[in-house]
């Protein structure tokens, strides 16, 4: 499994589904790019990391070279019979690793839902790849981008790393994450953000709780720094990994509306409020943060700021049970095993 | 000539037809030519400069218009616990702050990441011996892993000096060698000590 993502999770998470949709006799190695990768040391994998180019500070090319560089050392050591590549980028160089390795065959992990008229220049990269996956989206109707015209794509079912009977229930959630067992609580899982500082969302969101006497959980990823997770005495830091192993220790989030929340969120029938993130270059969290809303899953603001908390907040504590079940009910099932198999044909071939 | 109308007139070049047919075998002949390397190193004898080139790279404590043209140190602090890289890692800063003759790629076995997003410094991470199993490791044993990596190291950065740290300080003779590293370099080099890294020291 090779994933991209400098610092976080997105990507990995979504090969560790595919990894777990495996039979027991599938061996599984992830090398990732994504600092958090340690991570899935927890669920049983071995890992390698490839300091990313931001990581390094170093121009395109010069990254590149090592990149190439590792790529080939690792498939031509390691031999997989399939490398899964998670991204919507696939970094030049992996073309080179794979034309070194020719018996290693190659899927393209790709989710969907890009913004219109974006990273175009990036579809040719298929032919690097013996098959392109899909991982769906409940959102997929308001998918505008280019992969939607895609035909010789595999699509599959919306992909989460774990199913609703994995998860803990509340007490038992509540208590692994170290919270309070009486109590509305809410996460927060908007990303960076200072929780005093009304002009950004956390802030927003965090007053706006407190006003109503709703308990404030903030994520934060496996790969943040502890030392600056900014704190008050009434704001429980959360940070865990699979989090939404204990999602039923929330009574709602609060969250931005990348791929893995808000399948998660919706899948798992928390009540949600998304507000997307408009500063990702390429995911359109808009359209699905609003297709949610549309389709009476959940409840969908563009910001929480100037005002817009209070009421999004009050919705989703008037609504939020029924919105939730909605999408509980609208529940296709999970993807990853379809994925997996997918995954394990182009292997065999 | 101008280096501008240098570049100008080679970009030209670059863009006649049949160019490369040329120019690339008679490079190569050049290149093998002992008379030619001979006469090229009488008439322009090389000086060591390890500030020569810019390479782009995370600067850790220091800043400044020419940092990209420092060398890089690599540190190599295998076999060790946590805490030890942490420690390491506050040696390597501090030896740059007083230095200022190099940037550090820390290389390391344990992953430390958060630490080095802090220092603001590459970090790369090796297997460590202990998860050396067949099914990363194929026919490669990990010596022969390490010693790749090593000279991995040589090819993808600006390597000057390798360091292996073996205790939990760097050891003396490393020490001198990168002190020593900035007589090497051109004395008007635009370099400075982060402020946030020089407050650190003295706090």
């Amino acid at each position: 499994m090779l994933s991209s993502n400098g610092t976080g999770m997105g990507h990995l998470t979504r090969l560790l589904a595919y990894a777990r949709a495996m039979p027991e006799t599938t061996a599984v190695h992830v090398v990732s790019l994504s600092q958090a990768v340690p991570a899935v040391s927890d669920l049983g994998y071995s890992w390698e990391y490839v300091p990313s180019r931001q990581a390094t500070g170093m121009r395109s090319a010069t990254w590149r070279r090592l990149f190439t560089d590792r790529m080939t050392q690792i498939l031509t050591r390691v031999r997989p019979d399939v490398v899964v590549f998670d991204g919507t980028h696939p970094y030049r160089g992996l073309d080179e690793a794979l034309a070194a390795n020719p018996e290693v065959r190659a899927v393209w992990s790709r989710r969907g839902m890009w913004r219109p008229g974006r990273n175009q220049h990036q579809l040719p990269k298929a032919a690097w790849f013996d098959q392109v996956l899909e991982p769906g989206d409940l959102a997929a109707a308001a998918d505008r981008g280019e992969t939607r015209t895609d035909a010789s794509a595999r699509r599959v079912r919306p992909v989460t790393l774990l199913n609703p009977e994995e998860l803990t229930d509340r007490a038992e959630a509540r208590a692994a994450l170290g919270l309070p067992s009486d109590g509305p609580l809410a996460l927060i899982n908007l990303g960076a953000g200072v929780i005093n500082d009304l002009s950004a969302d956390v802030g927003a969101a965090v007053a706006a709780l407190r006003e109503r006497g709703v308990g404030i959980c903030l994520a934060t990823p496996p790969i943040a720094d502890a030392g600056r997770t900014p704190l008050t005495s009434d704001v429980h830091v959360v940070r865990h990994f699979p989090l939404s192993r204990h999602y039923r220790a929330f009574d709602l989030m609060i969250a931005a509306a990348g791929y893995n929340s808000f399948h998660e969120a919706l899948r798992f029938g928390v009540p949600a409020l998304f507000v997307p993130n408009l500063a990702t270059s390429l995911d359109d969290q808009q359209a699905r943060a609003r297709q949610a809303e549309a389709q009476g899953w959940a409840v969908a603001a563009a910001q929480l700021t100037d005002g817009a908390a209070g009421p999004a907040i009050e919705r989703l504590l008037e609504e939020g049970e029924r919105l939730s079940a909605a999408a509980v009910a609208a529940d296709p099932g999970n993807g990853a095993a379809d994925a997996a198999a997918h995954i394990l044909e182009v292997a065999q071939r | 000539m101008s280096r501008l109308t240098a570049v100008s007139l080679l970009r030209w070049l670059r863009r006649v037809p049949g160019y490369r047919a040329v120019s690339v075998p008679v490079v190569r002949r050049l290149r093998a030519s002992d008379l030619a390397v001979d006469l090229t190193t009488r008439l322009f004898p090389p000086d060591y400069d390890p500030a020569s080139t810019r390479t782009p790279l995370r600067a850790g404590s220091l800043h400044g218009p020419d940092v990209d043209r420092l060398p890089v140190v690599a540190f190599l602090a295998l076999g060790r616990e946590s805490s030890d890289i942490t420690q390491v890692l506050e040696s390597v800063l501090q030896l740059q702050r007083q230095s200022r003759s190099f940037r550090p790629v820390i290389v390391v076995d344990q992953p430390a990441f958060a630490e080095a997003r802090r220092a603001d410094v590459v970090m790369d991470h090796l297997v460590p011996r202990s998860g050396w199993h067949p099914l990363l490791a194929g026919d490669v044993t990990y010596d022969s892993y390490v010693a790749q990596r090593i000279l991995d190291l040589r090819k993808h950065y600006p390597l000057v000096h390798l360091v292996h740290v073996t205790g939990p300080t760097i050891a003396e003779v490393d020490c001198q060698v990168i002190h020593q590293l900035a007589r090497w370099l051109p004395q008007d080099l635009d370099v400075a000590v982060t402020p946030s890294a020089l407050s650190g020291e003295q706090g």
